[in-house]
């Protein structure tokens, strides 16, 4: 059996060969390529929880003057003549929980003064507010717990009461 | 009238076979030569090689955003994405480029949806892939520094941990 194959049908085979081989190295082989990583960490948030309250007990209503909770331990007066009641009850200073994934150094911002009131119109305040420690912490573990001490100012003729008020403490990474 | 006809055949077949010896040689006595260079450059193949890997850093996720790296190597964070700079390095990702003098090349970068940053289970996407030189770069000395940037989809509560993956960057002279 004899196959004959035009010049023509060669002709057009040779051609779509070519084509197909400018189609799978359409640069002729001139292109490069390189691989590289790209990479993210993710960084849990921090957290921050109330542990205590800042408690000062009950005071003696007196003149003028101030207390001072410094930590868990009660301060006679830092100045003028408020002073504790007795019996002596428990005082705290506030306590926060810090908490994190990561190990990362942490500023705290706290207000420099505290309003509080009795409910009726009758006020006071806390000042002097700071941390256990002064500038950045640093975070060992998974969590940490920082105390807030403040200051509380008796004014003149404060009127009797029960005083509450807020303290926002936070907390930040660098 | 047979005689007169051989003679007018005889003629043409002269005519004809003079005008073929003609067409035969056609420069004649009128011949010139001339020389011509042939002549071929080899070009240089292009090559890219790495010098950096694209690095976003760390950041805290909160509720998502991006993260995007510049090819300058700034980062910016967008939504609620806060970034974290201790212990965090980032750069854009960097190429040596080199190839043949002052040639001009094309750049391609991957297309959106093509690259994701994986840690364990938990995934993010990187599009918007910028570059700089951008599209086309041209050679100084046979080389030139590509540098390239994206940005990372951060979803609402990523899961902290170390995401990683990878992508290429290709070049081909124009």
């Amino acid at each position: 059996m004899r196959i004959t194959i035009s010049k023509t049908f060669l002709l057009a085979l040779s051609t779509i060969a070519g084509c197909v081989a400018l189609l799978a190295c359409p640069s002729g082989g001139l292109a490069a390529m390189a691989s590289v990583s790209a990479s993210a960490t993710v960084v849990a948030p921090v957290t921050i929880s109330t542990t205590t309250e800042m408690f000062f007990e009950k005071l003696s209503r007196n003149s003028f003057g101030s207390v001072l909770i410094l930590g868990s331990s009660y301060q006679d007066p830092v100045r003028g003549t408020a002073s504790q009641s007795s019996p002596v009850a428990a005082q705290d200073a506030a306590t926060f929980t810090i908490s994190s994934g990561a190990n990362p150094t942490y500023s705290v911002t706290l207000p420099e003064n505290v309003a509080i009131s009795d409910g009726s119109s009758n006020d006071a305040t806390l000042n002097t507010i700071a941390g256990n420690s002064y500038g950045a912490y640093i975070l060992s573990g998974t969590h940490q717990i920082i105390s807030v001490v403040g200051k509380f100012n008796e004014g003149t003729k404060q009127v009797d009461g029960n005083y509450k008020g807020k303290l926002n403490f936070t907390v930040y990474y660098n | 009238m047979e005689n007169i006809r051989l003679r007018f055949k005889a003629v043409t077949l002269f005519a004809i076979a003079g005008f073929v010896a003609i067409l035969g040689s056609p420069s004649d006595s009128r011949a010139a030569t001339t020389s011509a260079s042939a002549t071929a450059t080899v070009v240089t193949p292009m090559a890219i090689s790495k010098n950096a890997d694209l690095l976003f850093g760390k950041f805290v996720a909160n509720t998502g955003g991006t993260v995007a790296m510049a090819t300058t190597g700034t980062r910016t964070a967008g939504g609620a994405v806060v970034l974290f700079s201790q212990g965090s390095t980032s750069n854009a990702a960097s190429f040596a480029v080199t190839g043949e003098g002052a040639y001009t090349y094309a750049i391609t970068l991957p297309a959106d949806g093509a690259v994701t940053l994986s840690s364990g289970g938990n995934n993010m996407a990187v599009n918007s892939f910028i570059s700089n030189p951008s599209g086309t770069g041209t050679l100084t000395a046979g080389a030139q520094t590509l540098l390239v940037g994206g940005t990372l989809t951060v979803s609402n509560a990523q899961a902290p941990g170390s995401y990683s993956g990878s992508f290429n960057v290709t070049v081909d002279y124009n």
